[in-house]
């Protein structure tokens, strides 16, 4: 009985000290789900589906400053062609 | 560059992936990182994904073995070595010194080890009384192990003894003081 | 050293009950904070599972220490042919004693890890309930147009409006980013039942071997020739059997392996060229 006693407070403990301690990184927070869209912040333009991802169309400010491979949703394609 | 499962995803390297791992497990955020490297989080995020699966069909473990010694070159990354988190002067010492001093290095593994085996947090343990980040702590952790592997392969067997003895020890002491912080083990009683 | 084993012999029996009395007590707790730890990793189960094993680890290296210490250091003149055989005696049977402890010490520990209990099942529920409540709920940032989601993303991606063509920016909600992390967990899971069967071909190889071993060692004394026939083709009925079970072991883990994949590309269909490419490695790994 007395065996038992010590080994349930023990264990009571340790309890405590793992629920309460800080875990590193911090909490952790659920992100929802967003929608944005980006302009160029050189002439305000718009990206639209035909111009491409990498750069604007109008006034050529680069948004992305690399070469786009064939990925998983973003494709070959996305690279901004006339510029 | 003969392994084509090393060609960049979306321009991204697998060192700028390293690198950028190594960084965020020292506390930078993710925005910041892509920031640096001139992309968008969808870049980011796909490259990274790509990347695991890279590792997951490379049978010979060689894009693994490189992302290992890439993160541990994070700080020689030619972009993302200019991002530092906050770190404290007391954490800047230690990290040199366990960059530098190995028993020092090993006895901070023990430590962390114990650490872990009396309910604490390793990563946590070592941030709060060290000020060493996860992510530093990881990068030493593998420029000591190419160490430790190079001796074994020069069959320098004697310091790899030297050094697992010295983190048991260390471990051992740690342990013994996690012990009595808690109010002992639970078959302190046993006597033989 | 009669005595000292004896005293030996307590000892770990003393340490055995420990091990079994904190295993037990420990048990319901985790299995409480298992369920009850809302944190996304359950760091805090982790944390205090972490410290129960480190418990039992420091009640086996008690025995491990003590083991060394009066057992294999145990001082006798090493002279003396008949002392060391006596002693050789002593050592093993204490060596026997502390290996039954190891044991038992395993088996707690497998009891503790087996608290952890993670429920990949409602996790991807929850992510495809997301999406139904999620997927037309968007509009363009630009035209205010409605966006609709497609489909599961678990990466940011850009998506058109079809009114102006912009392009938005879809960032999932952090679970959803887990989709292909929990994919093959879940995968893993649901096929397990496949992998148990590839598993558990050794040990039955092992029993139909060890009974035609027995009947081997019947026929040494047998002297009746229909017996001994009969026998002999026992014997090669379980020859067969064993070698027919032996050859169908590969099929098996294929089978599993390709459940486990076709299960991990319904759930993301967006990496099934990579997941194929991973079935192949691991295909070809177990083949070489
Ligand atoms: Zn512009």
């Amino acid at each position: 009985m007395e065996e038992n006693k010590k080994t349930l407070s023990l264990l009571e403990r340790m309890k405590q000290k793992a629920v309460e301690q800080k875990s590193y990184g911090g909490e952790f927070t659920e992100e929802p789900a967003k929608v944005n869209a980006r302009t160029c912040q050189n002439c305000g333009a718009g990206r639209s589906q035909q111009d491409g991802l990498t750069h604007c169309a109008y006034c050529g400010f680069e948004f992305l400053s690399v070469k786009l491979t064939d990925g998983i949703n973003i494709k070959k394609e996305d690279n901004t062609q006339n510029i | 560059m003969s392994n084509s499962l090393l060609e960049p995803v979306h321009g991204v390297s697998l060192y700028d992936y390293a690198a950028a791992a190594a960084k965020m497990a020292t506390g930078i955020d993710q925005k910041e990182i892509c920031k640096t490297l001139g992309i968008e989080l969808a870049v980011f995020e796909e490259a990274s994904a790509l990347w695991v699966a890279r590792m997951q069909e490379d049978s010979t473990f060689e894009v693994s073995i490189l992302f290992g010694q890439y993160f541990s070159e994070a700080d020689k990354h030619p972009k993302l070595s200019g991002l530092q988190a906050q770190v404290s002067e007391e954490g800047k010492a230690n990290l040199e010194k366990m960059k530098t001093d190995r028993y020092f290095y090993e006895e901070l593994n023990g430590a962390r080890q114990a650490a872990y085996d009396y309910g604490y947090d390793g990563a946590q343990w070592i941030q709060d009384n060290f000020g060493i980040s996860l992510g530093d702590f990881q990068s030493v952790a593998m420029k000591w192990s190419e160490v430790q592997n190079e001796e074994v392969r020069n069959n320098n067997t004697d310091n790899v003894h030297h050094f697992i003895d010295y983190q048991q020890k260390k471990q051992e002491e740690y342990a013994a003081k996690f012990a009595s912080e808690q109010g002992g083990n639970v078959a302190d009683d046993v006597e033989f | 050293m009669q005595e000292t084993k004896e005293r030996f012999f307590t000892f770990i029996g003393k340490l055995e009950d420990k091990l079994r009395e904190f295993t037990a007590a420990s048990i319901p707790e985790l299995v409480e904070l298992n369920n009850t730890d809302t944190d996304q990793f359950k760091r805090g189960y982790h944390r205090m599972k972490s410290a129960v094993l480190g418990q039992l680890d420091s009640i086996q290296k008690k025995a491990l220490d003590v083991k060394e210490e009066k057992i294999t250091c145990f001082p006798f003149p090493s002279d003396d042919h008949e002392i060391s055989k006596i002693y050789h005696q002593f050592r093993n049977e204490c060596y026997d004693r502390f290996f039954q402890l190891d044991e038992l010490y395993s088996k707690c520990r497998e009891e503790v890890e087996g608290t952890h209990q993670e429920d990949f099942e409602s996790k991807y529920q929850k992510i495809l309930d997301e999406y139904e409540t999620l997927k037309d709920k968007f509009r363009c940032e630009q035209c205010g147009s409605p966006v609709t989601i497609d489909k599961i993303y678990f990466t940011t991606t850009y998506i058109t409006c079809p009114s102006c063509q912009t392009r938005n920016t879809f960032e999932p909600s952090s679970q959803a980013k887990m989709l292909e992390h929990i994919g093959r967990s879940l995968a893993e899971q649901r096929t397990s039942h496949l992998l148990e069967e590839h598993d558990e071909i050794p040990q039955k190889t092992q029993a139909l071997y060890l009974q035609r071993h027995e009947i081997e060692l019947s026929l040494i004394h047998e002297s009746d020739k229909r017996i001994i026939e009969q026998k002999r083709a026992q014997m090669q009925e379980l020859e067969k059997q064993k070698v027919e079970l032996e050859s169908k072991r590969p099929a098996l883990y294929q089978t599993y392996l390709r459940a486990m994949f076709d299960e991990w590309n319904k759930i993301n269909p967006a990496l099934t060229d990579e997941h194929e490419k991973f079935y192949n490695r691991l295909l070809n790994d177990y083949q070489k």
